[in-house]
C-alpha cells in the first residue's frame, strides 16, 4: 500500500501551468484587434502589452472582463479533448501626478477559473498539443510603473509572478519484510508555492499626432516542478532487520512550463478621425526552450544488497529543437458611431502564429501547427450613464478563431509507438469587457 | 432575452462557469504496435473474456481478422480437429469484442486438393476492395506444409482455389500489400526464423534467401529467444510519399519457461517501412502481457486511436481465441 501511494506521489500530475494571456490575449478590445496592441491598447490591457501605455491614462479605470476559449484540436482527424480556457480578467489602473510628472501605476490579472495553477509533466513521448497543453491553464499577475517623460515619450514597466512547486514526502521507521503490512513508518510531506517573477517594460513614442511607436519586452522564465521522495528505514522485522538505516531518494525535476522571452514592436496609425490601424511584430525566443519530460534521480542504500542493484542512469532527454518566432498581427479599429452620448467602435484583426516547433519525427511529440486568426469585435462607449457614473463606460465584446494549418508528422523509426500523424484544429474565442472610468 | 442578458452582463463583469475536468488525452495516436491487455472479465457481458471464439470439443486458432463497417470484426480462422489433425478455414463475425458472435462460425474453407492432405488453416485475409478477397492458407501436414491462395469475388461468401496452388513450400502465411507488390511472410519447418517471398501478381511469389526476423538465442530473456512465428502483417499508410507503407509485423515467439522443461510463448512486434527490412519493439519484451499461459496466432486490426489484437491461447487443452486491446 505504502509502496503505491509512493508510486503515486511521484507520478502524480502536478501543480502549475500555462499563460492564457500570451495564447488568447488579454481584455475585451485587444483581442479583437488580434493583439495589435504594444502601441494601441487603451485599457488595463496595457498591463500586458506594453506598460508605457499606462501614463497615457488620464483616469483611474478598472477592467473587469471574462474571457473564453475553446480549443477542437485534431490528431488523424480525432479530437483530443484538450481543456478550455476561461477566466477572469481585471484590471486596475490609476494616473497620478508628482512634481510635473505624470505617471500611473496599475495591475492586471487574469485568473482561470478551472484551474489557477495546473502542472503535467508526462512522459518524453506522450503526444501534446505543446502550446495548448498546460500553457493556457494558469494565473497571470502583473504589476506595473508608468512614466510620463515629455510630451512624446512614456518607459514603463514592472513585475510579472509566477508559482512553482516544491514538494518532499518523508518516510522514516521500518519497513516489513517480508510481510509489509508489519512496516512502521512515518510519513511527513513538505510542499511549498515558491513565487517567481519575471520583468515586462515598455516604451511609447508619440512620433506624431497620429502614429505612436511602441516598444515592449516580456521575461521568460522556466517553471521547475521539484519532488523528492526520502524512505530512511530499517528493512525486515523488528527484532531482526535485514537492512538497517537504508535509505531511498528519489528526486523528480520536470520543466512543467516555459514562456518564452518576448519582444515586440508596434505602431498604431490614427489615419482618420474615425480609423486606427495597429501593427505588431514580436519576437518569441522558443529556442531556449528544453525538453520537459521529467528527470528522475534515484540512490539507494540498501547496505549488503547494494552490490546487487544497478541503477542504470537516466538516459539524456532530446533536444526539443525549437526555434525562434515572429508574429505578425494587424488590427484595426473603426468608429461607426460617433455622439455626444456614445460611441461604437467596430475591430477586426488578423495575426500568424509560426509554429515553433519543428516535425516531430523522432520520440518526442510535441504537437503544433501554424496559427491563424481571424478576429472581430465591438466596443461600446456611454458617457454619463448615470449620476454616479458620470465618466465613460465601455463595453466590449470580441470573438476569435484561430486555425491551424494541418500538418503531417513521419517517424523515422519504423518502430515508433505513436507512428505518423497528421494535426490541425480551430479555436473559437469569446470575450466581454467593460472598463470603467473615475 | 433577459436571461441572455443577465448571462452577458455577468460575463462582462467577470463571472463565468466553473469546473472542467483535465483533459487533453483522449484520442492519441497510435501505431497500433502495442502494448495490449487482455479484455477483463466481466460479468455482465454475454463473452467470455478474454475469449471471443470458443469451443470446448475442437482446436480455434490462428485468427485472420477483418474490420466491419460497423465497427464489429469479421475473424476467419483455424478450426482444427484434435483427434485426427484436420482442419478447415472457419469464419465468424463479432460486434465486438465483449459479445458472443453475431455471424456465427461457420465453414469456409476446406480441404479439397490432394496437396492440402486433411489440413486448410492459418489463414491469412487481403481486402483489395469490390467485395474482392485473398485468402492465402495452409495446407498439408505440418512437416511438408504449402501455402495456397483462393480468391473470393463476393466478399467472402464463396472461394475459389487458385490453379497455381501450391504457392511455395511453408506454413503460417501472412500477407501484405505494399506500394507495389504483395509480400508472403511465412515460417519453414526446414529453417528457423520468419521468412519473405515477395510478388507482382500475388501468386509467382520469390523468396528472399534470408529470414527478415531471427529467434534471439544471445538474449536468453527475450520472448522470442528460442522460436519465432506464427507472423501476421498490419500495413498502413504513412504521410510520406518516399515511405508510403508501414508493416507492422506480429509474431509469435518462444523463450524458456520459469519451470525446468517448459517453454513459453508471447507475441512481439517488429516494424519495417519497406517490409523487408525489420526493427524489433519494446526490445526483449512481448507487446500482449507474457503468460503463463502461451499466447500466439496474433491477428491485429489498428482502430481510431488504438489497436485490437485477437490471439489463441491454449486453456483446458482446447484453443481458443481472445482478444486485448491497446491502448
Amino acid at each position: 500500500m505504502r509502496r503505491w501511494l509512493l508510486l503515486a506521489i511521484v507520478a502524480l500530475p502536478r501543480a502549475a501551468a500555462g499563460n492564457p494571456v500570451d495564447a488568447f490575449g488579454f481584455g475585451g478590445r485587444a483581442p479583437a484587434m488580434a493583439g495589435a496592441q504594444t502601441a494601441a491598447a487603451a485599457d488595463g490591457s496595457a498591463n500586458y502589452y506594453n506598460p508605457a501605455l499606462l501614463a497615457t491614462f488620464d483616469d483611474i479605470r478598472v477592467d473587469v472582463g471574462y474571457q473564453t476559449a475553446v480549443p477542437s484540436l485534431f490528431v488523424n482527424g480525432l479530437d483530443l479533448g484538450v481543456d478550455s480556457s476561461r477566466g477572469l480578467a481585471v484590471a486596475l489602473s490609476s494616473p497620478g501626478q508628482i512634481g510635473k510628472v505624470h505617471l500611473a501605476v496599475s495591475g492586471g490579472l487574469f485568473l482561470p477559473d478551472q484551474h489557477v495553477l495546473r502542472a503535467r509533466a508526462l512522459e518524453a513521448d506522450k503526444p501534446r498539443f505543446a502550446l495548448y497543453d498546460n500553457r493556457p491553464q494558469r494565473l497571470f499577475l502583473g504589476a506595473n510603473l508608468a512614466f510620463q517623460i515629455g510630451d512624446r515619450l512614456a518607459i514603463g514597466g514592472g513585475i510579472a509572478y509566477m508559482a512553482k512547486t516544491v514538494a518532499a514526502v518523508d518516510l522514516v521507521g521500518r519497513l516489513g519484510f517480508p510481510d509489509p503490512n508489519d512496516s512502521d513508518l512515518a510519513l511527513a510531506i513538505d510542499a511549498d508555492v515558491k513565487e517567481i517573477r519575471y520583468p515586462q517594460a515598455g516604451v511609447l513614442f508619440h512620433a506624431t499626432p497620429w502614429l505612436d511607436l511602441g516598444l515592449s519586452y516580456r521575461g521568460g522564465y522556466k517553471l521547475i516542478l521539484e519532488n523528492t521522495v526520502r524512505v530512511l528505514a530499517d528493512v525486515g522485522r523488528e527484532d531482526d532487520p535485514v537492512v538497517e538505516n537504508g535509505r531511498l531518494e528519489l528526486f523528480a525535476l520536470a520543466q512543467d512550463l516555459f514562456q518564452p522571452q518576448q519582444w515586440s514592436a508596434g505602431l498604431a496609425a490614427r489615419l482618420t478621425h474615425r480609423l486606427l490601424v495597429a501593427f505588431d511584430a514580436s519576437l518569441h525566443r522558443w529556442s531556449r526552450f528544453e525538453n520537459p519530460a521529467t528527470r528522475i534521480d534515484l540512490d539507494i542504500d540498501a547496505g549488503m544488497f547494494n552490490d546487487l542493484i544497478d541503477i542504470p542512469d537516466t538516459p539524456p532527454l532530446p533536444d526539443p529543437h525549437y526555434h525562434d518566432i515572429v508574429i505578425p498581427r494587424l488590427g484595426v479599429e473603426l468608429r461607426l458611431v460617433e455622439s455626444a452620448r456614445r460611441d461604437l467602435d467596430l475591430r477586426a484583426g488578423y495575426s500568424f502564429e509560426p509554429t515553433p516547433v519543428p516535425e516531430q519525427v523522432g520520440e518526442s511529440n510535441f504537437i503544433d501547427n501554424d496559427k491563424h486568426t481571424l478576429s472581430a469585435g465591438l466596443g461600446l462607449t456611454v458617457r454619463h450613464w448615470t449620476d454616479i457614473l458620470p465618466r465613460p463606460v465601455r463595453l466590449d465584446a470580441y470573438g476569435a478563431v484561430t486555425l491551424l494549418a494541418p500538418r503531417s508528422h513521419h517517424k523515422l523509426s519504423p518502430v515508433d509507438p505513436v507512428g505518423d500523424y497528421r494535426s490541425s484544429g480551430r479555436l473559437v474565442q469569446l470575450g466581454l469587457s467593460s472598463t470603467w472610468h473615475f | 432575452m433577459r436571461g441572455l442578458l443577465a448571462i452577458l452582463l455577468c460575463a462582462a463583469c467577470g463571472v463565468g462557469p466553473f469546473d472542467d475536468e483535465p483533459g487533453g488525452r483522449d484520442n492519441l495516436p497510435t501505431r497500433a504496435a502495442g502494448p495490449y491487455g487482455k479484455t477483463e472479465i466481466d460479468f455482465d457481458t454475454p463473452a467470455d473474456e478474454p475469449y471471443v471464439l470458443e469451443d470446448a470439443s475442437v482446436d480455434m486458432r490462428d485468427p485472420a481478422p477483418l474490420a466491419r463497417q460497423d465497427g464489429g470484426f469479421r475473424i476467419w480462422f483455424t478450426r482444427a480437429e484434435p483427434d485426427d489433425g484436420s482442419a478447415a478455414i472457419w469464419y465468424a463475425e463479432l460486434p465486438d469484442v465483449r459479445s458472443v458472435p453475431d455471424v456465427p462460425p461457420a465453414v469456409a474453407l476446406a480441404a479439397s486438393e490432394p496437396w492440402e492432405a486433411s489440413f486448410v488453416g492459418e489463414p491469412s485475409v487481403l481486402d483489395l476492395g469490390g467485395g474482392h478477397l485473398v485468402l492465402y492458407y495452409r495446407g498439408g501436414p505440418a512437416d511438408a506444409p504449402s501455402i495456397g491462395r483462393a480468391d473470393s469475388m463476393d466478399d467472402g461468401a464463396s472461394w475459389q482455389k487458385s490453379a497455381a496452388n501450391p504457392l511455395l513450400d511453408g506454413a503460417s502465411p501472412a500477407a501484405a500489400l505494399l506500394a507495389d507488390r504483395t509480400a508472403l511472410y511465412f515460417v519453414d519447418p526446414a529453417a528457423p526464423g520468419i521468412h519473405a517471398a515477395t510478388s507482382a501478381d500475388g501468386l509467382a511469389f520469390d523468396r528472399l534467401p534470408e529470414p527478415v526476423i531471427e529467434p534471439r538465442p544471445e538474449l536468453a530473456d527475450a520472448f522470442d529467444a528460442r522460436a519465432v512465428f506464427d507472423p501476421y502483417a498490419l500495413v498502413t499508410a504513412t504521410l510520406d510519399d518516399s515511405e508510403p507503407v508501414h508493416v507492422g509485423l506480429f509474431f509469435t515467439g518462444t523463450r524458456r519457461g520459469a519451470d525446468p522443461g517448459t517453454l513459453l510463448d508471447a507475441i512481439g512486434y517488429a516494424g519495417s517501412y519497406d517490409g523487408i527490412t525489420f526493427t524489433r519493439f519494446f526490445g526483449a519484451e512481448p507487446v500482449l502481457e507474457p503468460g503463463p499461459p502461451s499466447d500466439g496466432g496474433a491477428g491485429v486490426i489498428s482502430v481510431a486511436a488504438g489497436g485490437v489484437l485477437f490471439f489463441h491461447e491454449l486453456k483446458l487443452t482446447r484453443y481458443r481465441i481472445g482478444a486485448a486491446l491497446h491502448p
